[in-house]
């Protein structure tokens, strides 16, 4: 039965209020980089797919195949392998939050491209608990072709976790693979882990997600604990649900946040963690070398 | 296949990331709202950028790109919540697709259970219309359908809403 009590205002309102919760909820964390490479990497495929039709799929799929294989013996039997040994990988930079100049470099040796494959093959899974040191965002973005085949992609972060991506394989982690580092050096003639220091007139920011107990709580006061949660970054004054995200950064309890930032204003606000809505919000002045201490202090029941 | 960094390539690929990249959280928002799924909303987003970045060449020519970006990104949720319908019908759990969310309060939850008996275009219409502010006119382009259909769609949707909500 229709329920005679809820206006059409009522309706509307209750509609507006659960979809700006339910979009309240963050977006992956590399979703905007991962988007675009998404894009850029298979452009060319799909084009085929669409002027070959039906006899291009059916043809792509033995060649994947093939690529899949030669992967694998890439790393076995290299020697032997007619597909590998005419292969080639583009290595391109994408710089993250760092002024890094462009790289983007095709390497045609048979014996490096067949080292990275069998390095990006036989990485570990990434461990989910793992807890990683700052990020800017740079990583490091494989294309590996082989004749006659549809290009393999490997995406690869220079810093943080040192997360591997390969489409359709478990997430994998590169941080205890010292020979991948190595083979991607011999690659570019430099380490792709030495990167330069962040813009020198940037500053820091660092805090964390302050519990704030109520007054009644038994916690000793003074004590300080930071919760779990996920905190938006906004440059300039205004903030909220439609406004761009700076950066995102996700925290486990008990850890503290710190971020590398042009100088400026900004807001750091913290998502609540029961309804990924708007929460707590503190705004900083972020000065050139210099670090600058911004704690959200966080309502909530302490025991 | 090679691309040399100063090469006109690269540099589209540049501008083309200086573009869209700051449009990527708004789509992913609203694509969730259609969706109810943050995996399928992820790749309704990169599916829009794929389709950008073939058409870059003449979406550089549009005055208004989030517009465009919007369509796109509406029409594939509508496809995609259409599929993951179809899905959820041929499965053994039934018509539920998405676990109930803890966040959300009891009135919420029942708006949330009424919400997800809703068809794909109904739930564009209330998100762009009722959330989003989009008038009926716009949905039906963004849609790509008539505004007396975009009209139905959301007068279905209200009733269906109001139906399904309890009293309070």
């Amino acid at each position: 039965m229709p329920d005679p009590h809820v206006t059409d205002e009522e309706l509307a309102n209750l509609t507006r209020a659960y979809l700006t919760r339910r979009r309240g909820q963050p977006a992956p964390r590399n979703l905007e980089s991962d988007a675009v490479s998404f894009a850029f990497a298979h452009r060319r495929t799909k084009r085929l797919g669409v002027v070959l039709g039906a006899a291009a799929l059916v043809a792509a799929s033995a060649l994947t195949a093939g690529v899949v294989l030669a992967f694998h013996h890439a790393s076995q039997s290299p020697a032997t392998s007619n597909a590998a040994t005419q292969a080639r990988v583009r290595i391109v930079r994408f710089p993250g939050t760092l002024a890094l100049p462009p790289l983007d470099r095709t390497i045609h040796s048979a014996t490096i491209v067949r080292a990275l494959a069998a390095d990006v093959e036989s990485l570990p899974r990434y461990p989910l608990d793992e807890r990683c040191p700052a990020d800017f965002g740079t990583y490091y973005f494989l294309t590996f072709t082989f004749l006659g085949s549809s290009p393999l992609s490997a995406k690869i972060e220079a810093e943080g976790c040192e997360v591997v991506q390969v489409p359709g394989k478990p997430v994998q982690w590169a941080a205890r693979s010292p020979q991948l580092w190595a083979d991607l050096t011999r690659a570019l003639g430099f380490d792709p882990r030495n990167l330069p220091p962040p813009q020198s007139d940037a500053g820091t920011v660092a805090g964390g997600i302050q519990q704030l107990c109520s007054p009644n709580a038994s916690t000793p006061p003074g004590s300080l604990r930071f919760l779990a949660g996920t905190i938006d970054v906004f440059a300039g004054s205004s903030y909220g649900l439609n406004a761009p995200v700076y950066e995102t950064q996700t925290l486990t309890a008990g850890w503290q946040f710190r971020l590398t930032l042009p100088p400026g204003n900004f807001v750091i606000m913290a998502l609540d963690p029961a309804s990924y809505n708007i929460g707590p919000y503190v705004k900083v002045t972020v000065t050139p070398r210099h670090t600058t201490t911004a704690n959200i202090p966080f309502p909530t029941a302490c025991r | 296949m090679t691309t040399p960094a100063n090469s006109e390539e690269y540099q589209r690929q540049a501008r083309f990331q200086e573009a869209i990249a700051p449009e990527v959280n708004r789509l992913f928002r609203l694509a969730l709202a259609i969706v109810d799924d943050s995996g399928e909303a992820e790749e309704a987003v990169q599916e829009t950028l794929l389709i950008a970045w073939r058409r870059w060449s003449s979406l550089l020519t549009y005055e208004n790109q989030p517009a465009w970006l919007t369509r796109v990104c509406v029409r594939e949720c509508v496809r995609r919540r259409r599929l993951l319908t179809r899905r959820a019908l041929h499965s053994s759990r039934g018509t539920e697709i998405s676990v109930q969310p803890s966040y959300l309060d009891a009135r919420l939850m029942d708006l949330h259970r009424a919400y997800n008996t809703l068809s794909p275009p109904q739930r564009a219409m209330v998100a762009l219309h009722l959330h989003d502010g989009y008038t009926v006119v716009e949905c039906a382009a963004i849609l790509g359908c008539r505004p007396g259909t975009a009209r139905s769609h959301l007068g279905r949707a209200v009733a269906k809403l109001r139906k399904e909500l309890p009293d309070a």
